[in-house]
């Protein structure tokens, strides 16, 4: 049974600096299917990509320390979509239902686990390949986990 | 011998105690965000600009820049739609970012009216109402005005100026 007041989460995705899907997470529920066809990954990368130069054009100020676009968040009707990208290029997006607030601790902490699960995994074969059976495994155990905690309370 | 660097040639009358700023935005240090809202957008049901104005001391944007912002605009609305996990989405509602918000409302017959402001300013759906009720009484009641082109009308301008204003003073901006 859900917590009253728990909101859902639909997708989680994570992309590298070249666009190519590295993990995918769908929670049941979700309309769409966790794996992207070519065509959806490119749509969606690069709405992405293309969000982020609109966004640095619009900026009202010019802080030159702070100028990479580290979270933001848009929201529709009937979902919001969480951006987290990392200083090397890593794209963490987190669609969840509208009415979530701004979730920038659960994207911190689902960075964190995937550089523990990925990236620190002395055997996972670089920063362009998939990661292999046993490390999906453990990296989606913690997407859920991080995810329920933080939708919990919202 | 190497010439001397020297300070570069100023005007003499801005060294006569002028109090024009030489660089305007040189000791303009502050990264401060301006507080309340800072322009307003619409974007008529082709993606083109007919008009955008700003309200604070925000950054100035070239006209063609804002053109192609416009239209980068009018497909990421359209986009987001596809891009939904669940049936049923009409576009991106709310952009919000670690300087601005955006808060962006579509009409029904595609026009899109959207306003950037500092975040979390409040009234933001309600002033975009109000700019939506303004542009049916002064644009489109206007005879003169050529449907989809940029919007000349002056009442129109006041009015959503005024608008701005009410919104920022309301919440004490």
């Amino acid at each position: 049974a859900r917590a009253r007041g728990a909101m859902k989460a639909y997708t989680f995705r994570v992309f590298n600096k070249a666009g190519v899907c590295l993990f995918n997470h769908a929670w049941p529920g979700t309309a769409q299917a966790a794996s992207l066809d070519d065509d959806a990954r490119k749509m969606l990368y690069g709405s992405l990509f293309s969000l982020k130069q609109f966004i640095a054009k619009l900026r009202p100020v010019d802080d030159p320390k702070n100028n990479n676009t580290q979270y933001y968040s848009f929201r529709t009707n009937n979902y919001k979509m969480h951006v987290r990208e990392t200083a090397a290029g890593v794209v963490f997006l987190l669609a969840t239902e509208p009415g979530a607030g701004a979730l920038r601790d659960a994207l911190r902490k689902f960075e964190e686990a995937w550089t523990e699960c990925f990236a620190k995994n002395p055997v996972a074969p670089g920063p362009s390949a998939l990661p292999s059976e046993s490390t999906s495994a453990a990296l989606t155990a913690r997407v859920e986990a991080i995810a329920e905690n933080a939708l919990r309370e919202m | 011998v190497r010439p001397r660097v020297t300070a570069p040639d100023f005007p003499a009358g801005r060294l006569r105690g002028s109090s024009t700023r030489v660089c305007p935005r040189w000791h303009d240090m502050s990264t401060a965000v301006p507080p309340g809202v800072h322009s307003i957008w619409v974007i008529n049901k082709s993606g083109g600009l007919v008009y955008q104005k700003s309200y604070a001391d925000v950054p100035a944007i070239d006209t063609n820049e804002t053109l192609r912002l416009a239209s980068i605009w009018h497909s990421l609305h359209a986009i987001s739609a596809q891009l939904s996990p669940v049936e049923g989405c009409l576009g991106i509602e709310l952009l919000e970012t670690q300087n601005f918000d955006l808060r962006c409302v579509q009409t029904v017959t595609g026009t899109k009216f959207f306003v950037t402001a500092s975040p979390k300013t409040p009234g933001l759906a309600n002033l975009l109402h109000a700019v939506y009720d303004l542009y049916c009484d002064y644009v489109m009641k206007n005879p003169f005005y050529e449907l989809e082109m940029p919007i000349r009308c002056e009442l129109f301008e006041q009015n959503v100026q005024y608008a701005v204003r009410a919104t920022n003073n309301a919440f004490g901006y």
